[in-house]
This record gives C-alpha cells, sequence and structure tokens, in this order.
C-alpha cells in the first residue's frame, strides 16, 4: 500500500516500527525540546488538513484559521498531550481541530437559524465526491469506504462529522429515533474501519 | 456525573470519536476509558477512521505558520525539564540539572545551526508548494473514469503509485522514497520485450507528471547520477501495468 497507508492510520496497533511512523513521532519528541523546525514539519505536514475540516465545519477561514494556531501553539506547549502509542499525530491533531471546531458551533448564539438551513442541506447533499484528499491511494479508498455505507449511517456520519452536531441533533434533523441513529454512527464508523482495512488501509481492525 | 455501563458506553463510542455526544456523556465516557483498554482501542480507531473522513489536500492560508511562529517567539516557554515525568525520584534534582545543561547546550547549538536550517525548510516547502500543485492534478487524474493505477512496490517498504490518464498523461507520486544526496530518480518505461524508455525524473520525492503516451506493460524507477537514456543502475522499484 501507498504512501500513508497501514503507517500513518495503523489507529490502536502497538507494534508500530515503520519509518513514516517513527518520523511522526520523533517529530513530537523534537517538539518536546523546543526544536520549532519540528513544530514548522509537522504544520508542513498536518496544517492544510487541519485548516481544511475547521474551514469546513465552520464555514469561517478566520476562525479556522484561529483553531488551527490554537492547535499546533497546544502542540508546542504540551506535546506529551500526544501519545504516538493511541495513534497517529494526523488523527490526534483532527481530533483537537474538530473538538474545538464543534465548541464554537455549539457556543454561537445564531446557532438555531444556522441548524435548520445547514442541516437540510448538509442531509440532501450526500457525500461530496468532489470533496479532494491529498493521499491519492488513501482518498480514492475512502471515497469507496463512505459510498458503499447503507444512506442512513452515511447521513448520520456526515451531519454529526461533518455537521458538528450530537446524535440527539442529527436524529431530530433526520427524524429519527436517538438510540437508531447512536447505533448507526457506531455501526457505520465500524463498517468503515472494517471496509478500509479490507482495502488495506490499515486501521488495526481485529474487533469485528 | 451520569453513570453508564460499559455496554451503553461502547455503544456510544461511535459518536464520542465524532464529538457527537452531550457534556455528561462525554464526562462518563472519559471517566470509563483510563480502566477499559478495549474502549480505549475502539476510540483509537474510530478517530483514525474520523481522521481519514478529514483528510482533505487544503492549504493552510499563507502568513499563517509565520503567525504561529510569532506568538511562539513572544513567549518563550518554561524550561520544560521534566519529560521523563513518571521516573522522577529522589535522584531527580540531579537529572534535572544534567537535562538543564543539555538543554542550554542545545539552545547553542540551535542558534548556530539555525541558518542552515531555515535554508533547508525553506527549500522544502518551496519543494512541497510545488508538489501539491501536481498532487491536485495527479487527484483529477484519477478521478477520471479511464485513468489507471500502477502500483510501484520495490524491496524495501517504500511505495509509490502511477496514475496513467487516457489524454497521455501520467503522474507519479513518490513522495515516501529516500530523500537523494545528489542524483534523481528516473522513471522507465518497459514494453511488453523489455525495452526500455526513460518517461521522467525528479531530483527528489514528489509528484511528477511525465510523458505516458506510449503503451508501456511495466514502470520501473532507478537511482541515476544524471537523466540518461539507458539505466545504469537496478532499478528500487517497479510495477506492472495491467
Amino acid at each position: 500500500m501507498f504512501s500513508r497507508g497501514r503507517t500513518r492510520y495503523s489507529g490502536g496497533d502497538m507494534s508500530r516500527n515503520d519509518l513514516d511512523e517513527v518520523s511522526d513521532a520523533a517529530l513530537v519528541m523534537r517538539i518536546s525540546r523546543y526544536q520549532q523546525d519540528a513544530l514548522a514539519e509537522a504544520y508542513r505536514r498536518h496544517a492544510g488538513a487541519v485548516f481544511g475540516l475547521g474551514r469546513r465545519l465552520l464555514s469561517d477561514p478566520a476562525l479556522a484559521e484561529e483553531i488551527v494556531q490554537e492547535v499546533f501553539l497546544r502542540l508546542w506547549n504540551q506535546p506529551e498531550k500526544f501519545d504516538p502509542v493511541r495513534g497517529s499525530l494526523r488523527a490526534y491533531l483532527l481530533a483537537q481541530c474538530h473538538g474545538r471546531s464543534v465548541d464554537r458551533l455549539r457556543a454561537e448564539s445564531s446557532r438555531r437559524q444556522r441548524e435548520e438551513r445547514d442541516l437540510r442541506r448538509t442531509a440532501e447533499a450526500g457525500y461530496d465526491l468532489e470533496h479532494e484528499v491529498w493521499d491519492l491511494e488513501v482518498a480514492s479508498i475512502v471515497k469507496d469506504a463512505m459510498v458503499k455505507l447503507p444512506s442512513e449511517e452515511r447521513a448520520a456520519i456526515e451531519l454529526a462529522y461533518f455537521g458538528g452536531k450530537t446524535y440527539r441533533e442529527v436524529a431530530v434533523a433526520l427524524e429519527q429515533p436517538e438510540g437508531t441513529v447512536k447505533s448507526r454512527i457506531r455501526s457505520g464508523m465500524r463498517r468503515m474501519r472494517t471496509e478500509l482495512a479490507k482495502s488495506g488501509v490499515g486501521i488495526a481492525g481485529e474487533q469485528s | 456525573m451520569i453513570q453508564l455501563t460499559h455496554e451503553q458506553i461502547d455503544e456510544l463510542l461511535g459518536a464520542y470519536c465524532l464529538d457527537a455526544v452531550d457534556a455528561d456523556e462525554r464526562d462518563a465516557i472519559e471517566a470509563h476509558l483510563p480502566d477499559c483498554p478495549r474502549c480505549r482501542a475502539e476510540v483509537a480507531e474510530l478517530r483514525e477512521v474520523a481522521a481519514l473522513l478529514a483528510n482533505n489536500n487544503t492549504e493552510a492560508p499563507e502568513g499563517l505558520w509565520d503567525r504561529i511562529a510569532d506568538s511562539i517567539d513572544d513567549t518563550p516557554p518554561p524550561m520544560r525539564l521534566d519529560v521523563g515525568r513518571r521516573r522522577r525520584r529522589e535522584w531527580a534534582p540531579i537529572v534535572l540539572s544534567a537535562a538543564a545543561i543539555v538543554a542550554i547546550l542545545l539552545l547553542g547549538w540551535q542558534v548556530l545551526d539555525l541558518h542552515r536550517e531555515n535554508d533547508r525548510i525553506q527549500k522544502e516547502v518551496a519543494a512541497a508548494n510545488a508538489n501539491s500543485a501536481a498532487v491536485n492534478q495527479a487527484n483529477a487524474a484519477l478521478l477520471e473514469p479511464n485513468s489507471q493505477v500502477v502500483r510501484l512496490t520495490g524491496t524495501s517498504d517504500q511505495r509509490a503509485l502511477a496514475v496513467l490518464t487516457d489524454s497521455g498523461t501520467g503522474y507519479l507520486v513518490a513522495v515516501n522514497l529516500p530523500t537523494l544526496d545528489g542524483g534523481i530518480y528516473e522513471l522507465w518505461g518497459a514494453d511488453s520485450a523489455g525495452a526500455l524508455t526513460a518517461l521522467g525524473s525528479m531530483e527528489q520525492p514528489g509528484v511528477a507528471k511525465f510523458d505516458a503516451s506510449r503503451d508501456v506493460a511495466k514502470l520501473l524507477i532507478t537511482v541515476e547520477p544524471s537523466f540518461v537514456e539507458q539505466p545504469t543502475t537496478a532499478p528500487i522499484m517497479q510495477g506492472s501495468v495491467v
């Protein structure tokens, strides 16, 4: 598999010995020794993806920039919060970005109106096939896996992840019971994991 | 805090990894995680899935890094000497002062080395920018209905990917090859009889466009001192065109 496959996305796998992986972890080691060039390198590798996710969630580039800044400053100030055993640096930074973006979304006063509008739009839009991914092979695999999901699962994941909604809010938007949405998100995510692992994007997926 | 059983928490983990649970549920999950390796592993994996969903080739806005670097320079960090925080014992003071000396030496070394480093980073950034335009094109090529993907593999763990389009343009995506200290990577096409034609070259790992107008059965990469008409070294990786 190509470039960032098994190496960087090998989630819970403890036996990581790939150079690619070591280099991200080694980067964080250097960051913990205040080597700014290491932070610059981490930024070069991941800032685009972090910014892209923030902008997609917040629809506001200035806010998204703020988030990127916070995420990388936190990496600089508290590098020990990143635990390479728990997953990749990219997943960690993106999770930081997602959490912060969602906090902003939920804090905003105009939330209700925007919800009405955006939920409908996202719910109808389906998976954005044009959404470009920088790693070509992984991109095509993720795209295929997403398209293969049952549409209810896909819609629930989209609304939650890219819409920044809680599963209860997703339930309201889709007019489905909360419990159903909760399970669909879980089963959809697990299905993605299995599908991606099958395609060689190694997210150590030994659990069923 | 609300109390949830392992089963209830398990049920919530998908939503949790997407930040799609309520605050009290989140607190309950986070209280549970330290004691439950199974849930922790699940969270780690689902977060990787989420990261893959978020993958995008957006570029961070220009100037943003400068602002981050500035704010780091403005507020010098506290001395971070307790890195081995779990191992602090009665002999800690000795370790700390040794670490302090190392830190000071490192700082001095860094200042001396700063210019060289800056130079290197700038070159890398320029290369990355040049690459990202090619990545966009390669990505578009991949999405073309008739484009063809060739996977190149070598003896080591390295991988490369070539996208061949109907219109005769090819893109070589070889980003995790070793950086070359002099010399070039040269791409070859082999016909069914094994005759080689040079298709293109690149000085460092990255993404390169090449001429894919002729029929080839195989793609190969060699390391050459400079662009040559026939390879002078054995291929480091190759892949068959299906």
